[in-house]
């Protein structure tokens, strides 16, 4: 009876340390959702010519794989998640020659607030944001520089919780 | 999958005690139980996990007293920390506990024995803090930044859970008054209080809990004296 009570005791101890596995189909932190619309007809939305956009992460060019060139008139962009803005530079016409990338450039700065939202024990949390600003221009570096092709946005829903509809929308 | 599994170990052995009261009460014999009387003990599986396991720390107090035939009032007291490490987050847990039930012994007594079989009822209330150490950014898009990882602490404060136990369980007497035991538990969680709708991942008193479910696990094995009181 004894060795019986000692497996007992070493199989409970065993079963209960299970790990719990993060399902695929669980939500993950939403991308921003950045549509593009007709400069002329603000609500006709309108191609952007080969657009490829890179992300800027401390000095670092990084070019997202799925928009390199693209004729697209809508993306989706992740956002940094160590600090509460992201800094991207988006090509229009986009080539690339000898290495060297060449286009119409502007760059993008996207600041917001950063919210944890608990997932579960297995996922952990994921972001969801608040968009506060959206620029297109440096306004410590260049304040009255104009855009190149950007000819404005207007941000749609602050709140980026999912990916259901589109956060921003952008004329040119 | 793993609560099934638990479910299959916890199952077989109670079928395996169920055969054992069969057997205790083919030979039955007057109740030579005439010691009423308060019996005092501890949890021995949590004081060996305490000092085998950096992940955990915990004592209980348990005392039972009969005070009908086959009826006995129990009580539990009895503090936990834990830490508990998934891929994404570490929390850690710390708090108090009580129980309190009823336990009905189940065996026919044989001359010379002193064992008993009993299931219990009882309702269990703890009170706990949880505190996030370490979390992940769950993101399937993080090629492009990078994966996110914080170390800041999430404190989680005067959390509190209730729920109801049953149990089934066997007391042998080893030496004169001492009693080893070994109880199985199966718990529902009545209410419990979040914060932050982070989920608790464990509960003192009520152990490791599972999403999604009310449902808990647990068993203790422990050493107990009976102070006789009254002998009859």
């Amino acid at each position: 009876m004894r060795v019986f009570y000692t497996l007992i005791l070493i199989l409970l101890v065993l079963s209960c340390e299970s790990d719990d596995i993060c399902p695929e189909s669980t939500n993950s932190t939403p991308r921003l959702i950045i549509t593009f619309y007709d400069m002329q007809n603000t609500e006709v939305k309108k191609n952007v010519e080969d657009l490829a956009v890179y992300a800027i992460k401390d000095g670092q060019l990084n070019l997202m794989n799925e928009i390199n060139g693209i004729t697209t008139d809508s993306i989706n962009i992740p956002l940094r998640n160590d600090q509460a803005i992201s800094n991207f530079k988006f090509y229009k016409d986009f080539s690339f020659t000898n290495n060297v990338p060449s286009g119409m450039i502007d760059h993008l700065y996207v600041d917001y607030e950063i919210y944890q939202k608990f997932i579960s024990k297995a996922c952990g949390f994921i972001n969801n944001y608040n968009l506060l600003n959206f620029l297109t221009n440096d306004p410590l570096e260049n304040p009255s520089l104009p855009a190149n092709w950007i000819g404005g946005y207007v941000i749609e829903y602050n709140l980026i919780e999912n990916e259901n509809q589109s956060h921003v929308k952008i004329f040119h | 999958m793993k609560i099934s599994l638990m479910l299959k170990y916890f199952i077989s052995t109670l079928l395996t005690f169920y055969c054992f009261a069969i057997q205790a009460n083919a030979t039955v014999l007057n109740d030579s139980l005439k010691k009423y009387g308060l019996r005092v003990g501890t949890d021995i599986q949590k004081l060996i996990r305490s000092a085998s396991s950096e992940e955990y720390n915990g004592i209980s107090f348990n005392a039972d007293i009969r005070f009908k035939e086959s009826m006995f009032l129990f009580s539990e007291i009895g503090n936990e920390k834990k830490i508990v490490e998934y891929s994404n987050v570490d929390s850690k847990i710390s708090g108090n506990y009580i129980k309190l039930g009823l336990q009905f012994k189940l065996n026919r007594n044989i001359v010379g024995l002193r064992n008993l079989i009993y299931s219990s009822i009882g309702i269990g209330v703890s009170s706990f803090d949880q505190k996030i150490l370490r979390y992940g950014i769950y993101n399937i898009y993080s090629d492009l930044w990078g994966e996110f990882e914080s170390t800041d602490t999430i404190n989680l404060e005067s959390l509190n859970a209730n729920w109801i136990e049953i149990g089934f369980g066997v007391k042998t007497e080893i030496l004169n008054n001492l009693f080893l035991g070994i109880e199985l538990q199966l718990k529902n969680l009545i209410s419990q209080k979040n914060k932050n709708d982070i989920s608790n991942f464990y509960i003192p008193g009520f152990n490791r809990t599972y999403e999604g479910s009310n449902f808990g696990l647990g068993f203790n094995y422990s050493l107990t004296y009976l102070i006789p009181i009254i002998k009859k």
